[in-house]
């Protein structure tokens, strides 16, 4: 009895310990709130950003894109800043009023192929392109463009994200069709092909280089990342890179700031200048080494990217207005119809 | 049945109110949102719904993938629990860890173990094909069977668990009594064992069939290559399209599909009688005989190598320079562990984790022993629907739930979003059911005779309950408490929705390596996870051995 005792008093203790833990894990509320991707990136630019001002950003990553859609839905978003993902979200805070329109003094050294209207800024260049195994396709083999995708030789062995389950991959899919002169023959032959899906586009660079498929369609940044990971290891990278004669598919990475009108004046300085360092050049060179493309002519691109990218123009607001109809089309497509 | 309580006492008030609070509030808020409401009440998201084919399509093939799943798991579970307590196969020990091993491998990268072995250019399909000079690889691990096989091997622990701690309890009377009366061995098992056995199998059947529903790894791993969609990873594709409403609509079917299993496991059980008196503490093992070596050599070399595949193969990545390169002394390093050491965040994330899982699965078990125990053991009106809404959180995939939770506590009455007790929360809502199926399989078997008869002897309800009841119930106890903790430990899509700074967790840091650093890191972070749960586990024996040994229970 007296032993059930001690246990119960030192279990009592103990949870009363973990409960004074957790709550210690709130920190002091820092200023903004700035949600950014992938984690290692944040860090970095945290880091720099936090240097000149201070402890100020209470930085919130992983696929925040589904985060915000929760917090429009509760009428109260959080986030003071937003830098990454695609441009679907961005659009559709737009259209409901949430993003505050601010130009960047950055903004005048931005190249003019990113320069965007509406009331967020492009801030990193991202491209779909085609990678392949090296270690079962030779460069030559490799194919040079969308439609080399098509080639029997590749049956069964081509992988793409899924558009239902990815925004990016969906951009993907749509400037495919878009560029085909809004046909949907090229995913109808994909589809004979016996393509392969991944759950993002980010994805396919990680199932070409396991060999479970040899090529595929994906975002070149997760593919660059790999590969310069490898020859930093002295390694043969396994991916290679193929940037389609067609043109590669643009997916810009925007930011913006989210409209608060209880946000102090201050904190709108402080969230304005996050904005400025995410453009300023410092900010594009710790982007850089993740594999984006700067949107500024004075920082160079990653090694392993070409100067001048050939680029396929896609209609993004087409994308954004028509998601249903062009959702409910893909399934029709892949159904064999 | 124990006359107890037309009147809810003090606690028992306070428990039901919580679980409304905490657990319908936000299902009830999903439920309206699927509607439209607040706002214009609308059917459209159930319209659209029922004119997708790919829907009905999703609805077939989460039904088949669960039931197989189901089966599967059931006869696995239940045939390697009677091996390891019934039987005199050597190696038992050896069996239980390889089990455990088995659930601690977290499936979001434990699945890749079974592609590089299975997958188009797997080894053992490169092998087959080769050796029988095909041209196609035989094995289709892509298709709704190879999402069903993996996730039954993935989740018959639960199953093995539930049968485990009741067969260990049960009275060999019975038996015994049989086999005096000249019943042979299939007639025993079938006549005998089975029923006194099934409320556990029933519980642990129906946890694998609700996880399965909701278990977006495997199933977008291994479906998606071909088109092959489950309810869940329908659910992902309307949160990718930021279709809120459509997502709610859809976890509405899932919560119906587990809600309808549920009230199918309580009208199987019926009144089944309990059965079990008391422990005697020895098992009835049955001699296999000539039989012993070939059955112990299958089962072991089966559990092993479900276990030991994906967790060698997670281990060989973790070692790996660079991702797709063979393994090879040119390709090894320890580089992707340093990388942990270099990185502060691991460290927080994992002392983190560590805690809310603690807390949660303290909480978690609490509740689920007060929930059992109100929904076995008395007359309370309303009993089974209280249980029957604890256990519904199971189903619903983890960021609808975290919608769900956002709504309910962004505002007032308890903003609790952006603390560190959301997430405490979350997992609670999240994973107290598998503590509260497993407890509740063990309470229907106890027979509520032992309680009375320490109350007759004078003892309070209390102390019946902490003399003679927990200690009976206590493997499956430990087993809640040890679940909940596993899957806290490694829960992505809830984290991911509910942190912010100061309160990351390993599931973060395992979804966002993957995307920069690579799969090696991650699959680094994953084994030192492991380790992690692994000696947790441990030391939790050591102590269960210490209380309960000692008092000759």
């Amino acid at each position: 009895m007296l032993k059930s005792k001690k246990m119960l008093l030192t279990t009592l203790l103990g949870l009363l310990v973990l409960i004074w833990g957790i709550q210690g894990m709130a920190n002091s509320p820092a200023k903004i709130t700035v949600y950014m991707g992938p984690i290692p990136l944040a860090q970095k630019l945290e880091a720099a950003f936090e240097a000149e001002h201070g402890d100020v950003l209470t930085v919130v990553s992983g696929p925040w894109c589904r985060r915000v859609r929760a917090e429009m839905e509760a009428g109260d978003i959080k986030a003071d800043v937003l830098y990454g993902a695609d441009l679907s979200i961005y659009l559709l805070l737009w259209g409901v009023g949430q993003l505050l329109p601010y130009s960047s003094p950055e903004a005048t050294a931005i190249k003019p192929e990113f320069r965007a209207e509406g009331p967020f800024t492009l801030a990193n260049g991202r491209y779909a392109a085609i990678v392949y195994n090296k270690r079962f396709v030779s460069p030559e083999e490799a194919p040079k463009g969308w439609n080399d995708l098509l080639d029997s030789k590749w049956k069964g062995k081509v992988v793409m994200g899924d558009p239902l389950l990815c925004s990016a991959a969906f951009a993907i899919v749509c400037g495919l069709v878009q560029s085909h002169g809004f046909d949907w023959d090229y995913i109808r032959a994909l589809r004979k092909n016996e393509v392969m899906l991944a759950n993002n586009a980010g994805k396919v660079a990680e199932v070409v280089a396991s060999g479970e498929a040899w090529v595929g369609i994906c975002v070149h940044d997760a593919a660059l990342r790999m590969i310069k990971k490898a020859e930093k290891q002295g390694l043969e990278p396994v991916l290679g890179i193929v940037w389609p004669k067609e043109g590669a598919i643009p997916i810009p990475r925007p930011a913006a700031i989210v409209w608060d009108e209880e946000r102090s004046e201050e904190d709108t300085t402080l969230a304005k200048a996050f904005l400025d360092f995410v453009l300023s050049p410092e900010g594009q060179r710790i982007a850089a080494k993740y594999g984006f493309i700067p949107v500024r002519a004075d920082v160079p691109t990653p090694a392993g990217i070409p100067k001048r990218i050939r680029a396929i123009p896609i209609d993004w607001d087409w994308i954004s207005k028509h998601d249903r109809i062009l959702r409910d089309k893909w399934q029709a497509v892949m159904a064999g119809n | 049945m124990v006359k107890f309580a037309k009147k809810p006492g003090f606690i028992v008030a306070g428990l039901i109110w919580a679980l409304l609070f905490f657990f319908a509030y936000p299902l009830v808020l999903l439920l309206l949102k699927g509607f439209g409401l607040p706002g214009h009440l609308t059917l459209e998201p159930y319209r659209d719904l029922l004119w997708n084919p790919l829907g009905w399509e999703a609805l077939r093939n989460s039904l088949v993938v669960g039931a197989t799943t189901m089966l599967l798991s059931l006869v696995l579970g239940a045939t390697l629990a009677w091996l390891a307590t019934r039987s005199d196969i050597p190696g038992r020990r050896f069996l239980r860890i390889m089990v455990f091993l088995t659930f601690a491998t977290p499936p979001y990268i434990g699945t890749l173990g079974w592609i590089q072995a299975l997958g188009h250019s797997g080894w053992l399909n490169l092998l087959l094909m080769r050796a029988f000079g095909l041209a196609r690889p035989p094995i289709e691990i892509y298709s709704l069977p190879g999402i069903a096989v993996v996730m039954s091997l993935h989740l018959y622990p639960l199953v093995f668990w539930a049968t485990e701690g009741m067969l260990l309890r049960l009275d060999p009377v019975y038996e015994e009594e049989a086999a005096l009366l000249g019943a042979g061995r299939g007639k025993i098992f079938f006549k005998v064992v089975l029923p006194m056995i099934l409320p556990a199998l029933l519980s642990s059947g129906l946890l694998v069939f609700m996880h399965s529903l909701s278990c977006f790894a495997v199933a977008a791993e291994l479906g998606l290559p071909r088109r092959r969609y489950l309810l869940v990873t329908l659910v992902y594709s309307t949160l990718s399209h930021y279709d809120v409403k459509g997502a709610c609509a859809l976890s509405a079917v899932l919560v119906a599909l587990s809600g309808g299993a549920s009230l199918l496991r309580r009208s199987l059980l019926g009144n089944a009688d309990a059965s079990v008196r008391a422990e005697t503490g020895r098992a009835r093992v049955m001699e296999l005989g000539a039989l012993r070596m070939p059955v112990g050599i299958l089962a072991l070399t089966f559990t092993a190598v479900v276990a030991l595949l994906p967790l060698l193969s997670l281990v060989g990545t973790s070692l790996t320079r660079a991702w797709g390169l063979p393994l090879g002394p040119r390709n090894l390093t320890l580089a992707n562990y340093l990388e942990l050491l270099r990185n502060l965040l691991v460290a927080r994330a994992i002392r983190n984790s560590l805690a809310f899982a603690c807390l949660a699965a303290c909480i978690g078990t609490l509740l689920s022993l007060g929930i059992g125990y109100l929904a076995e053991r008395t007359r309370l009106r309303g009993r089974k629907t209280l249980e029957l809404v604890t256990t519904l959180p199971l189903a619903i995939p983890g960021p609808v739930l975290a919608l769900a939770i956002i709504l309910a506590f962004i505002h007032s009455p308890l903003p609790l979003y952006n603390t560190p007790w959301i997430i405490v929360l979350g997992y609670t809502v999240a994973f107290t059911p598998i503590a509260l199926l497993t407890v509740s399989g063990g309470l229907r078997a106890v027979d509520g005779e032992l309680e009375e008869a320490a109350w007759t002897m004078g003892a309070s309800r209390l102390q019946g309950l902490q003399k003679v009841l927990f200690p009976l119930l206590r493997k499956e106890i430990l087993a809640g408490w040890i679940l909940i903790f596993l899957m806290t430990l490694r829960e992505i899509p809830l984290s991911l929705m509910l942190h912010t700074r100061g309160t990351e967790t390993v599931g973060v840091i395992l979804f966002s390596f993957r995307d920069t650093l690579g799969v090696e890191v991650t699959a680094a972070l994953a084994v030192v996870v492991m380790v992690i749960t692994l000696v947790g586990r441990l030391w939790v024996t050591g102590i269960e051995r210490q209380l309960w040994e000692k008092r000759g229970v």
